[in-house]
């Protein structure tokens, strides 16, 4: 899987964002850290239950992402990136869980029940976002994963490749080649997501 | 109108994220325009990125479960 690393260093994606990216977060120095952390919770569900596929499962995910968090809450640098921080903690999590094997490949999974499909919008929007829900779904772990970071959760390159320890040229390659990817599988599903039929 | 500057795939993938500043963001649609066969290609891409940032959107109102604010309970006051 190439996915067994050791446990990341938080310093370093801390290091990585110490200047200018606090405004993304909107962090203010003097707000208490519950609060912070409470106001990242949605995006932290979000992207695990986007990547494994399980409500409950990503839950737990998040629970103990959470409770790693707030022990070592200490070694997080106020104005610093928290997002990014936490993001580096569920991933730890997940690939944890995953070399426990007590999980098996959730990665890799894909489950036939689509019940869950996040949606908005009216029922063209629904159709539309599970076709692309589905084929994210049909996408290697790493290309899933890129997507998740940047397109849906809306992380910068650097953000990105600090979470996920790779150069930014590598986030911006791989990035490009999981866009291609998830088009492909879009049109294989017979969705015409590109052009206007022409 | 002068011919289009060339842009690169790293300036058309910002495009798609949002990340050019204005003069580029300009260049790469002055480009798209002067090349219909690569424009097909990035509206589809763009299309796509739309559908993606709306992803798991509903996800974000939902209320935080009660053992997630247990948690954050136990961190020290200070």
């Amino acid at each position: 899987m190439g996915k067994a690393r050791g446990l990341v260093d938080q310093t370093a994606v801390a290091e990585t964002h110490k200047e200018g990216n606090s405004h993304l977060s909107g962090v203010q120095e003097d707000q208490p850290m519950g609060e912070l952390l409470a106001r990242e919770i949605p995006r932290l569900r979000r992207y695990a239950r986007l990547l494994v596929r399980d409500n409950a499962y990503a839950d737990d995910l998040v629970q103990e992402c959470l409770v790693r968090a707030v022990s070592k809450f200490h070694t997080y640098t106020r104005g610093t990136n928290l997002r990014a921080w936490l993001f580096v903690i569920l991933r730890n999590v997940l690939i944890n869980d995953y070399n426990r094997g007590q999980r098996g490949p959730v990665f890799c999974e894909i489950q036939d029940s689509h019940a869950n499909v996040a949606i908005a919008g009216g029922q063209e929007q629904h159709l539309l976002l599970e076709e692309v829900r589905d084929a994210l779904d049909s996408l290697p772990e790493d290309h899933r994963e890129i997507i998740l970071l940047v397109p849906v959760e809306g992380l910068s390159y650097e953000e990105a490749a600090a979470i996920l320890e790779l150069p930014v040229g590598t986030v911006r390659s791989r990035l490009s080649r999981a866009r291609a990817g998830l088009r492909e599988a879009l049109e294989q599903r017979g969705v015409a997501h590109g052009g206007d039929g022409t | 109108m002068k011919s289009p500057e060339r842009v690169t795939d790293d300036e058309i993938q910002e495009y798609l994220d949002d990340r050019l500043p204005p003069e580029r963001k300009r260049a790469v649609e002055d480009y798209l325009a002067a090349h219909p066969e690569r424009a097909v290609e990035v509206k589809a891409l763009m299309r796509q990125q739309q559908a993606l940032r709306k992803l798991g959107s509903d996800i974000l109102d939902e209320p935080i479960p009660d053992r997630f604010k247990e948690i954050l309970g136990r961190l020290p006051t200070k």
